[in-house]
């Protein structure tokens, strides 16, 4: 019999386990039988695992899929995913003991007797003497790489010390320091993910990257912007971009500094940046303005609309609808019924009809 | 652009200028730069090293990871501020928590027209691990937040909503001051919230507690039950626990089982 494709449950009492195909086959194994747990870790062709190692079984025990076993554990195989979070709700319930104090509510309570203490058998004492080395030598292989961690760190402080340093002295234009160096100081700080620390912003701080960066956006959002009526917000390009690079991916950061240039260096794209916050590349040649004639068309010939509706009939993204019928009517040209039932736009009569 | 000058007569005032300076102990932005351009070299020389040493360790361990954003953040540095960044490139923590952004986004946008663009990070987090496949690796749900931190950047109206001990995710660009959030996180026990329960535990006017309720509505955020018993339900589509399957009630289990 192959236990192989299953749902794990965890309980305040027990680990329960049925196959995925047939329900009839499940088991399940008091939380109150186990002595430690332990994690290891996915590898090429390994699942991540969770090790559960086991008091020996009680003479009362009942049946179960096999008669006997040489291992005192038993392996739960996260093929797909879910071992991190599982791992950490057993712990919690291996260490809360709630199955002590909490009365069983059905009958299939098991015939052990919930212990207060841990019975050491005598096969215990070594299983979990030879566990406690192999987790000195995996805390010593973590502590290995948080030493290491430390000793980057503090070097990296000091380069954040050095740019604070070398800010100050631009602003008290204590020495000369010419654009390029401007420029090269930028890609420094972009290297270290320091903050520029003369504008206090993370992004807004164009660097030679992000001029390029710029220009290859042209290339690739041209076509899609087309199709998109020449219009997209910063969320689909972010996600267009990324799934079309598939590494060396870009950062939200750097999509909005390179954004942020298409306007100086006279590219066929702008960005746009709505009352509500919300951000748009448009092509140069899109008017949004001019689209809000069709608009107040559409919404006339319907009556009303509200933004889902409206970006049915046009073929928008509702983000993006929502945006333009709110700017017709900053335009004057819509207003709004605002209710619980939704937000409905209406030609604005007052403008049209004096 | 501002050049310093090459000339003789220029090359002799720069040498009278750092003269001073230097007779004052002061050094020179200059300088410093320069400096900096050896410190950055050494640097990304040192964390080469350390990637070939322990890279693996940051990408199969979250808790490492965890560590590695906190100190990261202690002494001043976004590793993830940038792709091109050291961090990123060497550590290949960038494209880790990109990849997350983009599916993240996904999710949201999918789940939208559901649940009004508000999400517990809980089925944000089972969404994810379900579009990522068996035989991606795993992420924790410390991951997605650091994530959306990022993806704020991006104007949509990403934002992170504290309830009863989790996250309530946004990813639309609604209005929620701190009376819909208090709201929000009364509601989360039962995935509904009244009038009576507002005024009760908030103690509220009436006003106060129909206006947030009615706002919530308008934002699609919160559905109207008008048959529950005693008086109307809101309901929170973003709170219905029977949507993912971390936890089940006694009943499920019991059902579940033979």
């Amino acid at each position: 019999m192959k236990f192989d494709t299953g749902t794990l449950l965890l309980s305040t009492h027990r680990l329960i386990w049925r196959d995925q195909k047939n329900h009839e086959c499940c088991m399940a194994i008091p939380l109150s039988q186990i002595v430690f747990i332990e994690e290891q870790a996915a590898g090429i062709g390994k699942s991540a695992k969770i090790v559960v190692h086991l008091h020996p079984a009680p003479p009362n025990k009942e049946p179960g899929p096999f008669q006997s076993s040489k291992n005192s554990y038993i392996k739960l195989s996260f093929r797909e995913h879910g071992q991190i979070e599982f791992y950490r709700r057993l712990s919690e319930e291996m260490t809360q003991r709630r199955w002590e104090t909490m009365p069983v509510s059905q009958s299939l309570q098991t015939n052990r007797r919930p212990q207060s203490g841990r019975i050491r058998a005598v096969g215990i004492v070594g299983i979990e003497r030879k566990l406690e080395e192999k987790r000195k030598e995996t805390d010593k292989n973590i502590s290995e790489a948080f030493e290491d961690l430390s000793k980057l760190m503090i070097k990296a402080k000091e380069m954040v010390e050095l740019s604070k340093s070398i800010a100050n002295k631009i602003k008290e234009k204590q020495g000369d320091i010419t654009e390029d160096e401007t420029i090269r100081f930028k890609s420094y700080l972009l290297s270290m993910g320091i903050a520029n620390p003369v504008t206090r912003e993370t992004y807004g701080s164009g660097t030679q990257y992000h001029m390029q960066l710029a220009k290859q956006l042209v290339g690739i959002l041209q076509v899609p912007l087309e199709e998109r009526g020449g219009i997209m917000s910063l969320t689909e390009v972010y996600c267009l971009v990324n799934r079309a690079r598939g590494m060396e991916l870009l950062s939200p950061e750097d999509l909005v500094n390179a954004c942020k240039m298409l306007d100086a260096l006279k590219l066929p794209l702008r960005l746009r940046v709505f009352d509500s916050g919300v951000m748009v590349i448009e092509l140069q040649s899109h008017k949004e303005e001019e689209m809000l004639a069709s608009a107040l068309e559409t919404v006339s010939e319907k009556g009303s609309l509200t933004s889902e509706e409206f970006a049915k009939l046009v073929g928008m993204s509702v983000l993006l609808a929502k945006e333009r019928l709110l700017l017709a009517e900053k335009m004057g040209h819509l207003c709004r019924d605002d209710s619980v039932e939704g937000l409905r736009f209406y030609p604005n009569l007052f403008m049209t009809q004096s | 652009m501002h050049r310093r000058g090459v000339g003789a007569g220029a090359i002799a005032k720069k040498k009278l200028t750092e003269a001073k300076y230097k007779e004052r102990g002061t050094v020179l932005a200059e300088d410093q730069l320069a400096q900096m351009s050896k410190q950055l070299d050494m640097f990304k020389t040192n964390l080469e090293e350390f990637a070939s040493k322990h890279k693996q360790e940051i990408r199969k361990n979250p808790e490492f990871r965890v560590q590695f954003q906190d100190m990261c953040a202690t002494i001043g540095v976004d590793p993830l501020a940038s792709g091109k960044g050291f961090w990123s490139e060497m550590l290949g923590v960038g494209d880790f928590y990109y990849e997350l952004g983009v599916q993240i986004i996904e999710v949201c946008l999918a789940l939208k027209h559901r649940n009004g663009g508000l999400i517990t990070l809980e089925e944000l987090h089972q969404q994810v691990l379900k579009g990522r496949g068996k035989f991606a690796q795993d992420v924790s749900q410390d991951d997605l937040i650091r994530a959306i931190k990022k993806l704020k950047a991006l104007g949509s109206g990403f934002s992170i909503i504290p309830v009863g001990g989790t996250y309530l995710i946004q990813s639309v660009p609604a209005e929620l001051n701190m009376d819909h959030t208090v709201v929000l996180q009364l509601a989360e026990k039962n995935g509904y919230v009244t009038v009576s329960e507002i005024k009760a535990s908030l103690k509220w006017e009436t006003e106060r507690a129909r206006q947030v309720l009615e706002h919530l509505l308008k934002e699609g955020l919160a559905w109207l039950d008008l048959q529950a018993p005693k008086e109307p339900h809101y309901w929170l589509p973003a709170l219905f626990t029977d949507l993912y399957s971390q936890e089940i009630t006694a009943e499920e289990a019991r059902e579940a089982l033979p």
